[in-house]
């Protein structure tokens, strides 16, 4: 198998500015095209480890981010497309890496029903999953790259990809999106963190990219049972407390974070209710990162031996 | 008017389909409308007052009469009341329908 680190940074460039370079991401392939400096610099930095596709793989997502024409490139400004959609219209190129982000993540949001997909980061250890859905905002990202870089695997920060029937998620795992403050909460959590370029002045402010493919086996696919589902929201004034959650609450606020449970129909139903059914379901408010580590790792100790 | 009131028929209620609830011991259930495809958070009477409509249309007094079989006799005088009340909350969610 090869690895994007395995293409030279001068073949690398060239082959973004052509026919792209494919990445296995998950269950999905993506096909990425780019003639700017700065996506290949985040991709070299955040996607070496990432497998690349086989020659004759189906590429579920062919995407591209690219500056062209004799008006927006003169002008710094760069497009994201998926075949002919084009989502975003024109952004700012020193945003690019950003939007490529975004727009992968649009992708999956969008594109693919055969999972229950949960606007939520996923985390896992010794062999569960802990899924920990949220508003952009609540703090999961960083919680999630906080718990990466002690020990946890990432299995997203953005999406949770069910299996119906069962309460098996899999593993869709890319760089975890940080948006300002936490930027630094994280740098100072632990400086060899490694980050893409920074992206100023977004609508949400400024935005970097975390490498969280940071386990052995983080570009594994096969399915994990998830334990728990944790909301969690950061509060800098709140009393720190994790508490159990009603099922039936978290049955609602879990569709309400899904990208397609109306989409799913009954189906969506059935598979929410299952894995509502086999998770112990948890509020979690925090504002120290330690603290918050400790207590997720002692109660998905105990919900895994259950 | 008086007249024209007495003449008012009796109101009645309609389910036309029961969806699917899931009820996990807590006192408020899931209700999946499979019409509407609709998820809401009823609580556990007004999860028992689809039941009992499912499929048919009933006046109040025929809702009563099928609660009542249910109820503490403590508690009949609330009866009323609290299935007007819930009656009118799964009218404004569009599941049960006021004929």
């Amino acid at each position: 198998m090869q690895y994007l680190r395995d293409i030279p940074r001068p073949e690398l460039e060239r082959r973004l500015a052509g026919d792209g370079v494919s990445l296995t991401v998950g269950p999905y392939r993506f096909n990425l095209k780019s003639n700017l400096a700065k996506v290949s610099e985040g991709l070299r930095k955040l996607y070496a480890d990432f497998p690349l596709a086989e020659a004759d793989d189906y590429i579920d997502f062919p995407v591209a981010i690219r500056s062209t024409g004799p008006l927006s490139r003169p002008r710094g400004k760069s497009e994201f497309s998926f075949e002919h959609q084009r989502p975003f219209g024109f952004v700012p190129t020193p945003q690019a890496f950003a939007f490529l982000e975004w727009g992968m993540n649009w992708c999956l949001s969008a594109h693919t029903n055969e999972y229950l997909k949960l606007h939520s980061a996923v985390v896992a250890r010794d062999g569960g999953a802990i899924v920990m859905p949220g508003v952009p905002g609540a703090g999961k990202s960083t919680l999630c790259a906080a718990l990466g870089l002690r020990g946890w695997r990432i299995l997203s920060d953005e999406h949770a990809l069910l299996q119906p029937g069962t309460t098996d998620v899999i593993s869709a795992c890319r760089p975890v999106s940080l948006k300002n403050e936490s930027i630094d909460v994280i740098k100072r959590f632990e400086p060899d963190a490694v980050f893409g370029p920074e992206s100023h002045d977004t609508h949400k402010g400024t935005v970097a990219h975390m490498k969280a493919d940071l386990a052995p086996d983080s570009h594994n696919t096969a399915p994990l049972p998830a334990r728990m589902m944790l909301f969690p929201r950061y509060s800098a004034t709140d009393p720190q407390r994790i508490s159990v959650r009603r099922r039936t609450q978290s049955f609602i606020l879990a569709a309400y974070h899904s990208f397609n449970y109306s989409l799913m129909g009954e189906a969506g139903f059935d598979a929410m209710r299952t894995l509502i059914d086999g998770v112990q379901c948890y509020d979690l408010v925090y504002r120290d990162l330690d603290w918050a580590i400790q207590n997720i790792g002692e109660l998905h100790t105990k919900a895994c031996r259950q | 008017m008086d007249n024209q009131r007495t003449h008012e028929p009796t109101p009645v209620w309609h389910l036309e389909r029961m969806g699917r609830i899931y009820d996990c011991g807590e006192d408020t259930v899931i209700y999946f409308d499979t019409r509407s495809g609709d998820t809401h958070l009823i609580t556990l009477f007004a999860a028992f007052l689809l039941e009992s409509l499912a499929g048919r249309s009933l006046t109040l007094q025929q809702i009563e009469a099928v609660a009542a079989e249910d109820t503490n006799p403590d508690d009949m005088e609330a009866l009323g009341p609290a299935i007007i009340e819930s009656l009118d909350t799964l009218v404004d969610l569009d599941i049960v329908e006021r004929l």
